[in-house]
């Protein structure tokens, strides 16, 4: 019966903690609640209070420490105010909620991250059942991730690891795209936006309590190629693919032109490069199904690169 | 005890007794309320009758903030001096819900959407521009393609594809029994292909072309998981290259059976090799940044040089 008994005392807990009208302090909430709730030994009752506190807060039950009025500084309590527990959402009817269900069973984060909890919104209960028919996306959703959500949209600035430095970021955007997450944000040190992405961090996400307010103008996440990337000048590339690379690269290269379409179902498409290296080693991956045109230089470097090989 | 723990059984709870209060004043069925708010129907009789009308905020239980009537399969509120409105939803949460509606809505179709876009503009709307932060970008040009593997799919019909085998660089038509789509990444088509005789795991942005048949298929009674991935147990053959430290992005993408860190920076990695296409691509993109150190017969530098000089022939 110890999770019955639990469940007794978190729930008289937060009670008492949203009646209360002042901050009470830790043994003023032992003596509030029913006797037994909390152990007499003080050892014991700190350790339990401070992990039904943790826990509760994890639920996000907003459980403050304030100081205690008309006392010395140094008292403090534990209330919840009642305006920072209860929900602002709207209501939404229960064909928008069974739709918002199926969303998140189609499109659902893998094992590592908890459910979205659906019936929050007075919702349809566990996911959605899907028919077979139903396409399935699954979203990686580590601990990084989740730590950069509640970053990015608590507006706290974040600290990691990237690229052999730590990095110390004002989040704004948090995107899954092309299959990886991507957080932009301004970087504190290089006083600039940048764009970092969330698999290649080195370390941890160290959420702080500092809050920035909401930019006017947020740096938002490119989906950018490689070669599209840097300061350079861009530089129109032309290629001439193959016709079994058509369907595939008019898909992929969307901000590409294309110049001429041929008769034996070849392209010529003229693409921006800021990036040439880049741009080679995508080339590269038609093998001999495609073949630079222009700009002359940059065939010429092909040429020596494959003799190279050869 | 089984079911969630005490305190995933209070949030729960906060949620349910002001919802029940507001949505149905006279009552619900107590087993639609258990599936609604995922709480095992027993537990949640227990918790209403033993706990719930118990709880106090004194010590003396004088005053019971809470009276709830569980009678005749029914849950009714009849007292609540605790809570106004259901607990506020974690923002990280309510940002990972919008964007995954947002995300969704490109995958259904034009009659379910009503309600997810209504759902979405509500949501969004309580959090301001927070709600654009999080975003989950699916939509990839592959849509028409994906349409016609859901009728497949859903009406038992084979494809016939046009499909570009990236490991082999060629086009082949094949007749597919569609079973299911994924998106990791990029979309994938898990099926039963006719010309292989076997399951195979199809890109949709390499479908050329996909038509719906007249061709039946029997739909399977489970359908296998998901890519299981490129086997690294040493089945297939695995050529082993030292990485010069700028082109660390290929143990990163590829699977290996792992990779040690050389005096001089460069970076050692055994990789299994799925194709010699694949292996051909690699080596030539990589150039001099990569030395092959070991290799079946075959696979090494003999390969590179061969598919160097098939790319040089374009450009003379």
């Amino acid at each position: 019966m110890a999770a019955m008994k639990k469940l007794e005392r978190l729930l008289d807990l937060v009670a008492l903690l949203l009646e209360t009208e002042r901050p009470l302090t830790r043994h003023e909430i032992r003596d509030a609640l029913p006797p037994g709730a909390y152990a007499d030994e003080d050892v014991s009752f700190r350790r339990t209070f401070e992990r039904d506190k943790d826990e509760l807060r994890d639920l996000g039950l907003p459980i403050v420490l304030e100081a205690v009025p008309g006392s010395d500084a140094s008292r403090t309590g534990y209330r919840i105010h009642r305006s920072e527990m209860e929900a602002d959402l709207p209501a939404l009817d229960p064909e928008e909620v069974a739709s918002l269900a199926l969303a998140s069973a189609m499109v659902g984060f893998d094992e590592a991250a908890p459910d979205v909890p659906i019936w929050m919104l007075g919702g349809t209960g566990g996911a959605a059942d899907l028919d077979r028919t139903r396409p399935v996306a699954e979203v990686p959703g580590d601990s990084v991730v989740r730590d950069l959500m509640r970053a990015v949209t608590g507006g706290l600035v974040v600290s990691f690891v990237y690229k052999g430095e730590r990095r110390v970021v004002e989040p704004h955007r948090l995107v899954f795209t092309r299959g990886h997450w991507q957080l932009s944000g301004r970087d504190r040190k290089r006083l600039a936006g940048r764009q970092y992405r969330c698999d290649r961090f080195e370390s941890g996400v160290d959420v702080s309590d500092e809050r920035i307010e909401a930019p006017d103008v947020p740096i938002e996440v490119r989906e950018d190629h490689a070669w599209q990337f840097g300061d350079a000048e861009p530089v129109p590339f032309r290629l001439l693919v193959d016709e079994r690379h058509v369907t595939w690269l008019t898909g992929f290269l969307r901000s590409a032109e294309v110049i001429q379409r041929r008769d034996d179902g070849s392209i010529i498409v003229q693409e921006l490069v800021r990036e040439p290296d880049a741009f080679r080693s995508f080339v590269l991956t038609f093998l001999d199904g495609a073949e630079v045109l222009e700009p002359a230089w940059f065939r010429e470097e092909m040429v020596a690169w494959l003799e190279a090989l050869a | 005890m089984s079911g969630p723990g005490a305190a995933d059984r209070v949030h729960r709870l906060l949620s349910l007794i002001p919802w029940l209060e507001q949505n149905h004043p006279s009552g619900a069925d107590i087993g639609e309320v258990a599936e609604r708010f995922d709480y095992p129907q027993a537990d949640l009789v227990r918790d209403l009758t033993d706990v719930v009308n118990f709880v106090s905020a004194d010590p003396y239980q004088s005053f019971l903030v809470f009276e709830i009537l569980v009678t005749e399969g029914r849950i009714r509120v009849d007292r609540n001096d605790l809570l106004g409105k259901p607990m506020r939803m974690d923002p990280a949460d309510l940002a990972a819900l919008v964007a995954a509606g947002r995300a969704a809505a490109a995958l259904l179709d034009e009659e379910e959407l009503g309600p997810l876009e209504r759902a979405v503009a509500k949501l969004a709307g309580t959090r301001g521009s927070v709600a654009e932060a999080v975003q989950i970008r699916l939509a990839t040009g592959d849509e028409p393609v994906l349409q016609v593997i859901r009728e497949g799919i859903g009406t038992g019909r084979c494809i016939d594809i046009d499909y570009y085998s990236y490991g082999r660089d060629m086009e082949t038509r094949r007749v597919v029994e569609p079973h299911r789509c994924l998106y990791d990444g990029f979309w994938y088509l898990m099926a039963h292909c006719r010309l292989a005789e076997g399951p195979r795991v199809f890109r949709l942005d390499r479908i050329r072309r996909a038509e719906l048949t007249d061709h039946e298929f029997r739909p399977p009674d489970a359908v296998a998981e998901a890519m299981d991935g490129i086997p690294v147990d040493g089945s297939l053959p695995e050529v082993t290259l030292l990485l010069d430290p700028g082109v660390r992005w290929v143990v990163e993408q590829y699977p290996h059976t792992g990779w040690e860190l050389e005096k001089d920076g460069r970076l050692r990695v055994t990789l299994p090799v799925t194709a010699d296409r694949w292996l051909e691509r690699l080596l030539l993109r990589l150039g001099p940044a990569v030395e092959v150190v070991t290799a079946p017969p075959g696979l090494g530098a003999d390969l590179r040089a061969a598919a160097a000089r098939r790319v040089l022939a374009r450009y003379r």
